[in-house]
């Protein structure tokens, strides 16, 4: 066991997950081919894997059992002990309209009782009117202020989500408004800044063409000028050859 | 109804309708069961503890704020389960393996295998058997454990190699 059987085993562990790359992959097979002792430990790894995988396989074919098991227990669990639910008579009972009929109806049995109980005299009915009326108005009024505190609340909250969503659209159309506008001024002033460029480069190639001609005249001047200097020097040289000839032609003795 | 939304059936749930609250549970089963037997390390502790958490959900189920979080929730249920049986048993590094073994069902090779689970550091025992349960994606216990991928890759490497010594030298405490 050396260092490389070291760093190997972290390697084993990797590719029994899949997470090895084709080189290391490579090398944990080069290295297991040529040390047994590697091998045999990668071999049990593999083996406690497959019995993981068989152990994994046994608790899931009981999952099934379970959850039948479950499903009768949540059958027979006593509903009566839930927390945080009102359960459906009590929603009712608590309700404002419950507590206002309530109220109206012990209000009209206080005054049946009441007058039976009390003796006969004559009725004074505006006493009376007035009596009901505050009575009534002191018992409904708390009721009917909770269910306009709940009214102007649903009131409020559905406003509320009303303005939210319409500002949200707002936003949302400024936005798009912007980013459009933002788009078009970016869009003119990359086309000017193009065109610049365009301008820019085609000065610098009026240049270079410039300089070109003026380097092709020169050329051409010097060009010509050595011609020139070559014919005047070849002119010398065939007039200086015709007098060369022409004396050797006078010294010659004529053979006939 | 098995169909229906999650939001749906915490509503119908909420309203008293065990037959929706039966759906959810069978539906989050599993990943409660795995959640409590990573934790505890045992089964026959994982099954009561999932039992015990899903009965407990159909009890609270009207304290549940958003019906869309089920998952989470009961999932958080379950580990308060896990962790106040651990601190009442003493579970841990340590003592890890209940007193009466492993499940009587569980044939020999299997108790050597769930012993040494039970003794996994709890760090090294999630990642690995929610590997192994959950369908062997590491990416899925990535995001079942809040973890990144290369912790999950750490984490399953050296579970694999503790649980290696404890198959290989039985009894011994990492």
């Amino acid at each position: 066991m050396n260092e490389d059987c070291d760093r190997m085993k972290d390697k084993m562990a990797d590719h029994l997950f899949d997470a090895l790359g084709v080189q290391d992959r490579e090398a944990l097979d080069k290295h297991l081919a040529g040390c047994s002792k590697c091998a045999e430990h990668f071999q049990k790894l593999r083996d406690e894997r497959a019995l993981l995988r068989e152990f994994a396989e046994k608790v899931d074919t009981g999952t099934q059992r379970r959850k039948e098991a479950l499903a009768e227990e949540i059958k027979r669990c006593d509903m009566s002990k839930r927390a945080g639910v009102t359960p459906g008579w009590r929603a009712v009972a608590l309700s404002p309209v419950t507590k206002l009929a309530a109220a109206a109806v012990l209000l009209v049995a206080a005054g049946f009782f009441a007058g039976r109980l009390m003796p006969a005299r004559p009725v004074d009915v505006e006493q009376l009117r007035a009596g009901l009326e505050s009575s009534l108005k002191s018992s409904l009024e708390e009721a009917v202020h909770d269910s306009l505190i709940e009214k102007v609340k649903q009131d409020r909250e559905a406003a509320l989500e009303h303005y939210y969503v319409q500002l949200k659209d707002e936003l949302a159309r400024q936005f798009r408004n912007e980013m459009n506008g933002l788009a078009v001024r970016t869009l003119a002033a990359s086309e000017a800044s193009t065109d610049r460029r365009f301008e820019q480069l085609i000065r610098l190639i009026e240049a270079v063409r410039a300089v070109d001609h003026r380097q092709i005249a020169k050329a051409l001047h010097y060009i010509e000028s050595n011609r020139l200097q070559d014919r005047t020097r070849l002119g010398q040289s065939l007039e200086s050859l015709g007098a060369v000839t022409e004396q050797e032609l006078l010294i010659t003795p004529t053979t006939n | 109804m098995s169909d229906l939304s999650d939001e749906k059936l915490v509503e119908a749930s909420r309203a008293g309708d065990k037959e929706a609250y039966a759906v959810l549970a069978n539906r989050y089963y599993e990943r409660v069961f795995v959640t409590c037997l990573g934790m505890l390390g045992n089964v026959h502790d994982a099954e009561d503890i999932t039992q015990d958490a899903m009965l407990r959900g159909l009890i609270r189920i009207g304290t549940l704020r958003d019906s869309c979080h089920f998952g989470p929730w009961i999932v958080s249920i379950a580990k308060n389960y896990c962790l106040s049986l651990m601190r009442r048993q003493k579970y841990g590094r340590n003592i890890a393996v209940r007193e009466s073994g492993p499940p009587d069902e569980a044939p020999a090779p299997y108790e050597d295998l769930q012993r040494a689970i039970a003794k996994l550091p709890p760090e090294s025992r999630l990642p690995l058997v929610t590997y192994y349960l959950g369908g062997e994606s590491v990416r899925d216990v990535a995001e079942k454990l809040e973890l990144s991928r290369s912790a999950v890759y750490q984490r399953l490497r050296t579970a694999t190699r503790q649980l290696h010594e404890l198959l290989t030298n039985q009894g011994d405490v990492l």
